[in-house]
């Protein structure tokens, strides 16, 4: 069972947290295209936010599963795992406290151009964090320092 | 009309109907460690999208925390159509 539960941990860590990060990191410089003036990237940008959301709440899967996984495989107190998933509640505070709501900010593009166009900076920082905090992780999973079952 | 949140709530209460049927029932432990993720992820799914949609403090997302049934609850609050199978 502890198979099954990591290979849908892995899947949907690929598949959501993967698109995530790569849309994320693209929003930021095409608001500032789309601040500019540039019509193609005021039109892609809520397809950007559109699978930030949808793929975040996919991505829910990701720390249950693993949750599932580590409890079935009888590492869930192992130092690696207890620091993954303190990792994991902040990168899903930043994405959904900060990443989230600043692209939606964007989108609605109310308010001065000028504060706007700061925003997308304080939006791409964010989102440096969020894609930080997943990358350790990642590697975490993989080093897994301190692990009783080896590499 | 939110689909994800109709399918999240189903998915929700249907796979707490399964754990709880195989508990008293079979006891099948492959079911029960594969339908909890399951569930977990639903129920969690459920609160996400009606925060999203209605914020911290509303109604509909205090209800969501309710286990099993709190998708449900939010999602007719929001004024969802009930969901049948026959469409």
């Amino acid at each position: 069972m502890s198979a099954v539960l990591l290979a849908v941990h892995v899947l949907v860590a690929i598949v959501a947290i993967g698109p995530v990060c790569v849309a994320a990191s693209m929003f930021p410089p095409e608001a500032r295209r789309a601040l500019g003036d540039d019509p193609g990237a005021a039109a892609r940008l809520p397809v950007l936010a559109r699978i930030c959301r949808t793929y975040a709440l996919v991505g829910i899967a990701v720390p249950v599963f693993g949750l599932a996984t580590a409890s079935s495989m009888g590492v869930l107190t192992e130092p690696w795992v207890l620091v993954s998933i303190v990792l994991t509640v902040a990168a899903a505070g930043v994405l959904a406290g900060m990443v989230l709501p600043r692209q939606r900010v964007l989108l609605e593009g109310a308010g001065p151009r000028d504060a706007l166009a700061a925003s997308t900076g304080r939006l791409a920082a964010a989102t440096g964090v969020f894609n930080l905090l997943w990358a350790v992780v990642t590697v975490l999973m993989i080093v897994r320092p301190g692990s009783s079952t080896g590499v | 009309m939110s689909v994800p949140l109709r399918i999240a709530a189903t998915v929700e209460l249907v796979s707490l109907v399964v754990l709880i049927a195989n508990r008293v029932t079979v006891h099948l432990d492959g079911v029960a460690a594969l339908v909890g993720p399951v569930h977990g992820t639903a129920y969690l799914a459920a609160i996400a999208l009606t925060v999203a949609r209605a914020g911290w403090r509303s109604r509909a997302a205090g209800l969501s925390l309710v286990p099993g049934v709190g998708g449900w609850v939010a999602a007719v609050l929001l004024g969802e159509r009930p969901y049948r199978l026959s469409g």
